[in-house]
């Protein structure tokens, strides 16, 4: 082209630029392709990470039931007034939807006439942390609240009733330290799951509900939700649904569990039915005891004050945990020691006069007049302390020791309950080292009948008199109804004669010995009466036993009660062992015995 | 030839204008929902600006270039003679001068996240820098045209080159509008190389203006802390990087064929600004590689036409034009399309075509419109012209 006049001079300037942005176009190119086809697959996962939660849904918790298949422990729905933040949510700084939702709550508690439960410091944490939950504003309302709401339910858009399921114990008070209570926290998440939200789940705190919590909860489900930047969710897919939580068949029997917690109502103690058969715990009482639906959904600050500063320690289950000394009722162990070794015979008389004297030592016989020329038969009939001290002295205390260890004294017994004490079992070792003395054989002779330092639970007492009640095997006693033969811990494989002369001993004390308070109409009890005594705050106190099973030939049942603070075996327990084997083997009593209502007898007081 | 170049230029500029409607239909709805709580409100409003756009680029390209150097008068102060000075060019350069200072009168200027930069003419939002672009490319031109070859020595060449862009940079910066400075700026300066500026002198004030740029950059924490974030790259975990991993993101989501239309998730808050600067990534995302292939495609087509345009112009203030026009179009797009991608630091600059807002619609519809102007005088014998229409255009003013 010909241009006249003008000098067109820069035409390879306008090239050059033009090179220039062709090459950073062509480069742009390249990096799109880049950006969009190579690295595109990284990115893709990336952004469904950031994009996608994951909500933990706990699926409903199992119930527990009795052996009979009645509940025990039950859901029930418990209303809740909820807030769903996103739907009050307001432009601009989260200040303000906080601030909105803080307003409405204030509002809203006019309006249902409730106290404010939750602080505005709750209600930011929520808009902060788990904004597509509901931010529940009161838990468990009544239903005239309910209803309240509904009336105004216009005027409150964002507020709804969410259902969620609550524990309820029909039984209120029995079994409570056996069932033990839930309280709501954190879910635990999945293995190679991440919670993003969740809302609290009830987790279990004592008792079964915290020995079988994994089962009793389930599998959680998830659900998964697509939030956008702010966190305000904008779609929802079902995930996995949740599974619900196993339920539990207990060995528990309430008719029976009742009738212990009756018998021990208004007293400290504690009381375990067991069957000797395989270790099923039948009941398992401690009193005195606590309401679980105060516990739900989460103890008010009044009752756990309460609870807590309760000098008879209601929360604390003796039946388990409480380490007492066994008295007397340990003398059965002795006398399998004495025998099994040799150390006595059958047919040996020794002689009571009201005092057992051991070098220095004097040890008195409750009857301080003597039992005069016994033998080993009646001694345990007549809960002789002189002989059974001298039996302790001739045994030694290392055979004494791993008879006892051998019917599970001094070791957990290993029930499927939490929180169990093992009780103690003294060695020279441990009096060393914690008492800083040396074993003395009067150590040995107190602990032959059962003071001292030896302490056991009333499970273990339990277990021991179910020992010896089926002869042989000591059984892992179980909460958890399951089908075949108890797991046996141990066979003590003790001669015949021997055991059967312990046994028959036993008959006798609830025939005519110091238990004979145990005896129901129609069915025979073999029983041992204790009693040990301990110091409180300079009084001298009694904790008071009597072990017992029945009926005396093929035995179906075991049982041990302990009352602390009571008069004696014979006088305090016995009747409530009365009053549980009649509940048990379904007998009215036919007469009322002659002395039940007469002040106790001396005999009757010791042991 | 002209007709080739006019007929490519015009379906190219639609092609762009119609990707930019759809692309911004799906980008624009969730801040439409936000803002107006209707999804399509800011796209009517877009429609509505393409039409008007669309009158403006038809009277652009009837309105005969040679106007702004020939609608001039002569007079006399005192012994000085003033010959053919252009006062439709004068005039227009001290409206958009006025109107930048106008920003800063309460009542008319508006404020918006934080920044002075618009007008509030009560049903439209007005930013004087889009158009001061427009005003530069003609007064650089027509400046450069008249001075001829004195553009190689300093005095009129470069110096007053500078007086004419300095006004219009400072109080431009001064809405802390670096975009835009910085397109004014490389305007100013592309248009004097292509004029034939001495570059002994040209070259060191464009390295001292460079020099000055980094300083504001680094006066400020906020600037600062962007540019650093650009260069720690994507993977930083600085906040200021947000945006740019964002809109990486929505680009990688594309792939080769995209999510498809409306099914950006990227336009869901995660991405600012999705219906503004930052739209392109949401296309990208919707409609994939082959939808960002197209759009450079389009712009270097658009960069072919101008620079042919502009070689075959008549004479030197339709290339001058030609080459500004094609400079301000283009090179938005580009720098627009490299900042989405992290090859530059985060600027405020639109992408032509695509971008929310009317003036930025207006500005480039006028662009294309006088580029086609100029390319319809692709041919015509200049100079005799000129003197004729020269002449004319005296006697009219």
């Amino acid at each position: 082209m010909v241009y006249r006049g003008q000098k067109l001079t820069s035409s390879w300037r306008i090239a050059l630029l033009a090179l220039l942005f062709a090459g950073c176009m062509v480069y742009l190119a390249m990096s799109l392709h880049r950006v969009q086809v190579v690295n595109s697959a990284d990115l893709t996962r990336d952004q469904v990470r950031q994009s996608v939660r994951r909500v933990q849904v706990p699926g409903a918790r199992g119930r527990i039931f009795d052996r009979n298949g009645i509940c025990l422990a039950d859901n029930r729905p418990s209303y809740c007034i909820a807030y769903y933040v996103e739907e009050l949510r307001k432009r601009g700084k989260w200040q303000r939807t906080v601030d909105a939702v803080d307003a409405d709550i204030d509002r809203l508690s006019k309006v249902i006439g409730l106290p404010r439960e939750i602080s505005k410091k709750r209600v930011a944490l929520h808009v902060r942390t788990s904004l597509p939950m509901p931010l529940l504003a009161w838990r468990d309302v009544s239903e005239e609240v309910v209803a309240r709401w509904a009336e105004e339910v216009g005027s409150f858009p964002g507020v709804d009733i969410y259902v969620q399921p609550e524990r309820y114990y029909p039984y209120k008070t029995t079994a409570a330290h056996l069932l033990g209570y839930v309280g709501r926290d954190r879910p635990k998440p999945l293995p190679g799951q991440r919670i993003h939200f969740y809302l609290p789940e009830m987790i279990g705190k004592s008792g079964l509900e915290f020995e079988y919590n994994e089962m009793l909860t389930g599998v959680s489900g998830g659900r998964l939700i697509r939030v956008d930047a702010r966190g305000y969710k904008n779609a929802v897919w079902e995930g996995t649904p949740a599974v619900e939580g196993d339920d539990l068949h207990l060995t528990l029997d309430i008719k029976l569990q009742l009738a212990l917690e009756k018998a021990l109502d208004g007293k400290k103690g504690a009381g375990v039915v067991v069957d000797p058969r395989n270790g099923e715990i039948l009941a398992l009482a401690s009193a005195p005891n606590f309401d679980l639906n105060d516990f739900v959904p989460a103890p008010s600050h009044v009752t756990w004050n309460k609870l807590n500063a309760d000098k008879a320690l209601p929360l604390y289950n003796r039946a388990i945990q409480g380490c007492y000394a066994p008295g007397s009722t340990f003398k059965p162990v002795t006398a399998i020691a004495a025998l099994t070794t040799g150390k006595i015979t059958p047919d040996e008389v020794l002689h009571c006069d009201g005092v057992f004297k051991l070098g220095t030592m004097r040890l008195r016989c409750w009857n301080t007049y003597g039992h005069g020329d016994i033998v080993l038969q009646k001694a345990i009939e007549q809960s002789c302390n002189a002989f059974f001290c001298e039996l302790g002295h001739r045994v030694g205390y290392e055979a004494l020791r791993v008879v006892a260890a051998d019917v599970g004294l001094g070791v957990k017994t290993g029930i499927d309950l939490p929180f169990e004490s093992s009780g103690l079992l003294p060695t020279d070792e441990w009096k060393r080292k914690h008492m800083r003395e040396p074993w003395r054989v009067g150590d040995t002779c107190q602990i032959a009948i059962g003071q001292s330092m030896l302490l056991t639970t009333p499970l273990q007492m339990a277990m021991l008199v179910s020992v010896l009640a089926n002869k042989n095997s000591l059984y892992r006693p179980h909460m958890i109804a399951r089908d075949g033969p108890g797991e046996i811990v141990r066979e003590m494989n003790w001669p015949a004669p021997v055991i059967d002369l312990v046994r028959n001993g036993m008959h006798d004390v609830a025939t005519k010995g110091t238990g004979r308070r145990v005896q129901i109409h129609g069915t025979e009890i073999a029983a041992k009466t204790g009693s040990a005594e301990y110091d409180s705050g300079g009084k001298r106190k009694k904790n008071t036993w009597v072990t017992a099973f029945a009926p005396f030939e093929k035995p179906t049942v075991a049982m041990a009660i302990l009352v602390e603070d009571g008069l004696s075996g014979g006088y305090t327990v016995a009747p409530l062992i009365h009053d549980v084997m009649v509940e048990f083997f379904g007998e009215t009593p036919v007469e009322e015995m002659d002395d039940s209502l007469n002040p106790p007898a001396v005999e009757d007081i010791s042991d | 030839m002209r007709r080739t170049l006019i007929t490519l230029l015009s379906i190219t500029a639609f092609a762009l204008l119609a990707l930019g409607i759809i692309v911004l239909a799906s980008a624009s709805s969730e801040q439409s929902v936000r803002l107006y709580g209707n999804p399509h409100q800011l796209i009517y409003k877009q429609l509505i600006w393409f039409f008007l756009g669309l009158i403006l680029a038809f009277i652009a390209q009837g309105f005969d270039y040679h106007y702004f150097k020939l609608a001039s008068v002569s007079f006399k102060i005192g012994k000085h003679r003033f010959c053919q000075v252009p006062v439709l060019t004068i005039i227009l350069f001290l409206i958009i001068i006025a109107t930048l200072v106008l920003v800063y009168v309460p009542g008319i200027g508006l404020k918006v996240n934080g920044s002075r930069r618009w007008l509030d003419l009560r049903f439209f939002r007005l930013q004087p820098s889009e158009f001061a672009k427009i005003v530069m490319i003609i007064a650089m031109s027509v400046w450069l045209d008249r001075i001829g070859s004195k553009a190689k020595c300093f005095i009129k060449g470069t110096f007053l080159s500078f007086a004419i862009l300095m006004p219009m940079a400072a109080l431009i910066i001064c809405q802390s509008d670096l975009g835009a400075t910085m397109v004014i700026c490389l305007l100013a300066v592309v248009l004097m190389v292509v004029a034939g500026v001495n570059l002994k002198f040209l070259g060191p004030l464009a390295l001292a203006g460079a020099f000055g740029g980094v300083i504001y950059v680094i006066s400020s924490p906020n600037r600062l802390a962007r540019v650093e974030a650009w260069l720690a790259g994507v993977d930083s975990s600085m906040e200021q990087a947000d945006q740019l991993r964002e809109s990486i993101v929505a680009i990688q989501r594309g792939g080769l064929t995209g999510v498809g239309f409306t099914h950006s998730l990227q336009k869901y808050r995660y991405l600012p600004e999705s219906h503004t600067d930052f739209v392109f990534p949401i296309g990208a995302e919707e409609f994939g590689l082959i939808f960002s292939l197209i759009v450079v495609l389009l712009f270097v087509t658009i960069l072919i036409c101008g620079v042919l345009i502009s070689c075959n112009a008549p004479d030197k203030l339709g290339r001058y034009m030609a080459f500004g026009l094609t400079f301000l179009i283009v090179f938005q797009g580009m720098f627009n399309l490299m900042v989405v991608t992290g090859l530059a630091p985060t600027k405020g600059i639109a992408l032509p075509f695509f971008s929310y807002g009317g003036t930025s619609i207006f500005s480039i519809m006028i662009a294309v419109g006088m580029l086609i102007n100029v390319g319809r005088h692709i041919g015509e014998r200049s100079e005799h012209n000129h003197t004729q229409r020269e002449r004319n255009a005296i006697r009219t003013i």
